[in-house]
């Protein structure tokens, strides 16, 4: 856009602003005070209707993630994210080809294969997919534990990881074929609830399996498949084979050329990153950095709980993690934008031995200022939601990649 | 009485100096909640939040600076933390069940009113980042300099922020919101 288009579209935008309709302000300074009155305690509205459309909600939601035993025009099987429709279902009209991993689309005609018991997949155009990224920052953002197989055992990492977040994230893994890069071995999407739900319009063969024995679907095509997210859909050809599982409330789609009891085999394989290291069900926010020490090569060997968070009004978890090449407080907050605001200031100790340094945050981190008195000097670090500090230079170093943002360590 | 002085005795404690301070900037916090939030009840509640975190962080606050961006900060910050929560994906599902579609053939007044709903529909597409920026500059009417402030970075950073913000909502728009690049010319 130039200068002159920016210009145009800056006034309009401002106009259309300018008109924006808002709720009336409701009397807030009067509920302020109210509150501010040492008795009775503020003004607390109760929205019965509000939780009213929650339980409606809720009640939608599970109707949904229960297959009906017969619909009475049209049958389909839900399972997680995944809804598979059967019966007279027209499929949707065929729309360009969407670069996520399958037979390249014809607008009018099936792909064909040289052999349709193992239809090829293709990478055919990786331009297109939103989100490239890595398995280290993924595991920082999906909220969810990545898990990655570990059948069959020349597989390796994943050689492309994406991560669509339009409402909750969505997860996709790629492995390409050793001899051909240009074609794709298997994919993996892990989906988050909230993000994407994917539609599959009568495959030709579908059956019903288990993957450690829960239930799971399989599929085999070629069909439609629509993914959607609100207004947003993508449709594409699935020519592969295709099995579909839940695990908690994360769907997991692995799609590839294999038959269905190696599917299952590699389903079955799934393992957390960093998996070896136990942590407490309470500081499950420890695992996305747990899992890139560990992608980085150094060993953890332990987490548990941290007072640190004690220093912060809006700490949500605190642990120490245990390593290799030393230990790290981490705190943990929801609100990255303000946490990372967080700024810590070296003082000068009349003890020579000891090392003060003074913490202070945005006021929705902390009311106020805090000091830390330490036996040694310490490093911190914050950044993506944490708070860190160790007493391990090496520590610190291999923590900066996951931060990037160091704060001075001495006066 | 001028501000400066309500705020000095709001912080020593005398609630009455509060309220006329909150009458005067209520409803610009309340409205960048709400563009924030999407539902006026939740907006109401950021707000009030504001003000009493506001009041209990008066002592720090550096009187040579003007207090609505201060204001707008904690609001944001605290608006931001409720969207993270788990009900943001219930309220996710109510907030799209209330974007109806536009209809054509409407009186050129009330088009004016639904570009302005499309708009935001449109610039709630947008990530936190761009949302906030864009909020507070053109719906809140603030310089670059007050919405320096409030985001706590240089006026160089917000021109970046800006330009990068305006590039991706003309995408979206141009790919989901056509109609709001046919307004009939005033």
């Amino acid at each position: 856009m130039n200068a002159s288009e920016l210009d145009r579209f800056e006034l309009a935008l401002r106009a259309s602003a300018a008109e924006m309709a808002y709720p009336p302000t409701p009397p807030i300074a009067a509920a302020v005070s109210a509150r501010l009155r040492p008795a009775p305690r503020g003004i607390r509205r109760t929205r019965p209707w509000a939780w009213a459309l929650v339980a409606l909600l809720v009640v939608i939601s599970a109707l949904m993630l229960v297959p009906p035993a017969r619909a009475a025009i049209l049958e389909f099987i839900q399972i997680g994210v995944v809804r598979i429709l059967r019966g007279p279902v027209a499929p949707p009209e065929q729309i360009p080809f969407t670069a996520t991993p399958g037979a390249p689309l014809a607008p009018t005609a099936l792909p064909m294969t040289e052999n349709p018991s193992s239809p090829a997949l293709t990478l055919a155009a990786p331009l297109g997919l939103a989100g490239q990224s890595t398995l280290q920052q993924a595991a920082l953002k999906t909220g969810f534990p990545i898990l990655l197989p570990a059948y069959p055992p020349d597989l390796g990492q994943p050689d492309a990881v994406y991560l669509q977040s339009l409402g909750a994230p969505m997860l996709l893994l790629i492995w390409l074929e050793p001899q051909d890069a240009s074609r794709v071995r298997m994919t993996l999407h892990e989906i988050a609830p909230g993000s994407w739900a994917i539609t599959k319009y009568n495959p030709p063969v579908l059956q019903e399996t288990t993957v450690d024995g829960e239930r799971a679907v399989w599929a085999e095509g070629p069909y439609m498949l629509q993914l959607s997210n609100g207004d947003y859909a993508e449709r594409r050809l699935v020519s592969g084979h295709v099995l579909i599982w839940t695990r908690g409330d994360i769907t997991y789609r692995l799609e590839s050329s294999l038959a269905l009891d190696e599917a299952v085999k590699v389903a079955e394989s799934l393992r957390p990153l960093g998996a070896d290291v136990p942590i407490p069900p309470d500081l499950e926010r420890a695992r996305p950095l747990v899992q890139w020490l560990g992608n980085a090569g150094i060993a953890v060997r332990s987490v548990d709980h941290s007072v640190e968070g004690a220093l912060f009004d809006s700490a949500v978890q605190a642990a120490v993690i245990r390593t290799e090449l030393g230990s790290a407080d981490v705190v943990f907050f929801e609100d990255s934008a303000e946490s990372d605001r967080i700024q810590v200031t070296p003082l000068s100790s009349a003890d020579p031995a000891r090392y003060l340094y003074r913490i202070e945050g945005p006021i929705t981190t902390m009311l106020q200022p805090r000091t830390i008195d330490a036996a040694f000097p310490l490093y911190f670090q914050v950044g993506n939601g944490m708070f860190i500090d160790t007493s391990s230079a090496e520590l610190a170093r291999a923590l900066q990649g996951m931060t990037g943002q160091t704060l001075p360590a001495s006066p | 009485m001028d501000e400066a002085t309500l705020i000095r005795q709001a912080a020593s404690g005398d609630a009455s100096a509060w309220e006329p301070v909150v009458l005067t900037h209520q409803e610009a916090v309340f409205r960048l909640a709400y563009l924030l939030l999407g539902d006026p009840d939740d907006a109401e509640d950021v707000a009030q939040e504001t003000f009493l975190r506001a009041w209990h962080s008066l002592r720090r606050f550096d009187l040579s600076r003007p207090l609505r961006p201060w204001l707008l900060r904690i609001a944001a910050n605290l608006a931001n933390n409720r969207r993270r929560s788990a009900g943001r994906y219930l309220a996710a599902l109510v907030r799209g069940s209330r974007e109806t579609p536009v209809a054509s053939g409407v009186e050129e007044a009330s088009a004016q009113r639904m570009d302005s709903q499309q708009l935001w529909n449109a610039v709630r597409r947008l990530d936190a980042s761009d949302q906030q920026v864009i909020y507070l500059r053109y719906f809140l009417d603030l310089s670059v300099a007050e919405t320096a402030n409030v985001l706590g970075t240089a006026q160089g950073t917000v021109k970046s922020r800006l330009s990068r913000a305006l590039e991706r909502l003309r995408l979206v728009i141009g790919r989901d919101f056509p109609m709001l690049g046919e307004r009939p010319s005033s």
